[in-house]
C-alpha cells in the first residue's frame, strides 16, 4: 500500500475544491460590484432631473394655503400634528395631508409578512 | 391425500419460513429486523422520512428469502467490468430496471434538478465569502479519505482507494451525490453508504451543536452580522450559468451534477418556465426519490451488508460528518479574525451541504446565545455553497478514480 499517493491525492482534492470556489467568488465578487456600479449610475441619472424641478416646490405658503384635513372623529389634534409633521419631513413639503381615516393595524402583519415571505 | 400433504410439504419447503431456517438464513431476519427500525426511524422519529421509508422497505423486500426482488449478482460481481444487460432485461424485475437508474448515473442528477428549483442563491451570490466556508467543509471527504487509507493500511479492514473515496463523500452530507459517486466507484458499497450518509444527515441536529458550541466562545457565537444587499434578478439569471461553464469547464466530470442543479436554478430564477419548474421540483423529484431510494434499498443484502465493513463505513462516515463541520467552523473564525468580528463562525457549518437542516442548525444556536440574532439568511450561503463544494469534490473524485 502506497500511503504517499494518498496523501498527494487529499492535498490535491482540497486544493482543487479552493482553487474552483476561489474562483467562483471572485466572479461572483466581480459581478456584483458591476451591477452595485451600475445601479448607482442608475439611480443617479433618475436623481438627476428630479433635482433642478425641486427648487422652484420650495413656497411654503402652497402648504398653507392648503384646506384643512378631514379628520376623523375620536383622532386627537397631536396625532394628526405628528402624521402632518411626518409627511412633510418624508416628502420634503411636495404632499398635502387630506384627510385622517381610522384603517385596520396592518402594521403586525407587514410583520410576520416581513420575516416569514423569504422562506 | 398424501398427494395433498405432499403440496403443503413442497410449498413450505419453497417458502421463504423454511429458508429462514437454512443456515445463514438468520441473517435475513437480521436484516429484516434493521428494515423495520429504519422504518421505525422513518415514521416515528422521522429521520429524513421521505427517503429512509422507501429505502427501509426496499430493505425488507431485498431480504425475504426467495422472494428474488433484485439481483444483484447482474450488476456487481468479481470481474464484472459491466452489468449483465442480456440476463437483467431477460430475468430481471421491476427492482432491476429501477436500479438501473442509479447504476447508470440517472436519478442524482435529476434529484439535483429538482433541487435546484428549490435553492434561492440570492445569499450566497450577495456574500461571495459564503464559498470558502463551503470549500472548507469539504474538508471532511478529503479527511476522511485519507482516514479510510490509514484504516486499510492497518489491515483492520481491507478498502481499496475508491472504496475509500466512496465512503469519504459521505461527508458532503449530500445524499445524491453519495449515491451518484458510489455508483460509480464503488457499487458494492452502495447499499451501507446509503444508509449512513441519509442516516447522518437526519442526524445533523444532533451531531452538529456540540462541535460547533466546542470550538466557538460565547463572544463569537453572539455576532449579529449585517444585512446582506438585495440581489437583482439579472445576478441570479447569470449565476447558474456561469457556475456551470467555470465548474464544468475545470471538472468535466462534475458537469452532469452541477448543470443539472444550476439548470433547475435557472427554471426557477428566470420566470419563463413555471410550468416545467413546479414539474421539475414536485412530481419528477418526488417520482425520482421513490425510485432511488427503493432501489437503493433493494441494494443492502444481508451478506453485502451485515459485515465489519459495514461498522467502519458508519464511523468512518461519522468522522466525515464531524471533520467537515469542525472545518466549516474553523474557517468562520479564520473570517471572524479577519474581518474584525464581523462574521459569525456559527455559519461556517452550515458549509456541509444539508439543505436547510445544517443553516437551520446555525441560526438555532445562535438564536440559544443572542434571541435577537437571526442568522438563517446568511447560514444559507455557506449551506448552498457547500451543495456547490461537494459536487465539485465527487467530480475531482471519479475523475482520479473511474
Amino acid at each position: 500500500m502506497n500511503l504517499g499517493s494518498d496523501v498527494v491525492i487529499t492535498i490535491t482534492g482540497i486544493v482543487l475544491v479552493f482553487l474552483i470556489l476561489v474562483l467562483l467568488m471572485a466572479i461572483i465578487t466581480l459581478e456584483g460590484k458591476i451591477f452595485t456600479s451600475l445601479n448607482e449610475k442608475k439611480k443617479a441619472a433618475k436623481a438627476a432631473p428630479k433635482a433642478p424641478a425641486a427648487k422652484p416646490a420650495a413656497p411654503v405658503q402652497s402648504a398653507a394655503a392648503a384646506p384643512a384635513p378631514q379628520v376623523e372623529e375620536g383622532i386627537p389634534g397631536d396625532v394628526v400634528a405628528a402624521i402632518m409633521a411626518a409627511i412633510h419631513a418624508m416628502g420634503n413639503g411636495k404632499y398635502t395631508l387630506k384627510a385622517v381615516r381610522r384603517a385596520n393595524n396592518g402594521w403586525g402583519k407587514a410583520g410576520v409578512n416581513d420575516t416569514t415571505a423569504p422562506f | 391425500m398424501a398427494q395433498f400433504i405432499d403440496t403443503l410439504v413442497g410449498i413450505f419447503q419453497s417458502s421463504g419460513f423454511a429458508r429462514l431456517g437454512e443456515p445463514g438464513g438468520w441473517l435475513y431476519a437480521v436484516m429484516i429486523c434493521v428494515g423495520c427500525f429504519l422504518l421505525y426511524l422513518a415514521i416515528v422519529k422521522e429521520f429524513e422520512p421521505l427517503i429512509l421509508l422507501p429505502m427501509a422497505f426496499g430493505m425488507i423486500l431485498a431480504n425475504l428469502p426467495g422472494s428474488g426482488v433484485i439481483h444483484m449478482e447482474y450488476f456487481v460481481g468479481d470481474g464484472l467490468e459491466h452489468p449483465m444487460w442480456t440476463q437483467i432485461l431477460n430475468n430481471g424485475g421491476l427492482a432491476d430496471m429501477l436500479y438501473m437508474g442509479v447504476k447508470l448515473g440517472i436519478y442524482p442528477p435529476l434529484i439535483f434538478l429538482g433541487i435546484g428549483t428549490m435553492t434561492d442563491f440570492a445569499p450566497l451570490i450577495s456574500n461571495p465569502k459564503s464559498l470558502l466556508l463551503g470549500a472548507a467543509a469539504q474538508f471532511g471527504i478529503f479527511g476522511t479519505y485519507m482516514g479510510a487509507r490509514l484504516l486499510a493500511a492497518t489491515g483492520l479492514v481491507d478498502f481499496t482507494q475508491k472504496q475509500s473515496a466512496a465512503i469519504a463523500i459521505i461527508g458532503g452530507a449530500d445524499g445524491p451525490t453519495a449515491i451518484f459517486v458510489t455508483s460509480r466507484l464503488a457499487p458494492e458499497l452502495l447499499g451501507s453508504i446509503a444508509v449512513a450518509a441519509y442516516s447522518y444527515m437526519a442526524l445533523v441536529p444532533v451531531i452538529q451543536p456540540p462541535i460547533m458550541k466546542a470550538l466557538t466562545s460565547q463572544k463569537e457565537r453572539v455576532v449579529v452580522m449585517k444585512q446582506l444587499r438585495s440581489v437583482s434578478k439579472t445576478e441570479k439569471i447569470i449565476f447558474p450559468v456561469m457556475v456551470t461553464i467555470v465548474v464544468s469547464l475545470i471538472v468535466p466530470d462534475a458537469a452532469v451534477l452541477v448543470g443539472m442543479l444550476m439548470l433547475g436554478n435557472l427554471m426557477k430564477e428566470c420566470g419563463v418556465v413555471d410550468r416545467i419548474q413546479k414539474t421539475a421540483g414536485n412530481e419528477l423529484m418526488n417520482i425520482i426519490t421513490i425510485f432511488l431510494a427503493l432501489s437503493v434499498g433493494c441494494t443492502t443484502s444481508a451478506n453485502t451488508f451485515l459485515n465489519t465493513r459495514t461498522l467502519f463505513i458508519i464511523v468512518l462516515g461519522l468522522i466525515a460528518f464531524s471533520f467537515g463541520t469542525a472545518a466549516g467552523v474553523l474557517c468562520g473564525k479564520v473570517m471572524y479574525l479577519l474581518t474584525g468580528g464581523q462574521v459569525n463562525p456559527l455559519i461556517g457549518s452550515a458549509g456541509v451541504s444539508a439543505v436547510p437542516m445544517a443553516a437551520r442548525v446555525s441560526q438555532k444556536v445562535g438564536q440559544s446565545e443572542n434571541p435577537q440574532n437571526f442568522l438563517l439568511m446568511h447560514a444559507m450561503g455557506p449551506n448552498v455553497a457547500g451543495v456547490i463544494g461537494s459536487a465539485v469534490a465527487a467530480g475531482i473524485l471519479i475523475n482520479i478514480f473511474s
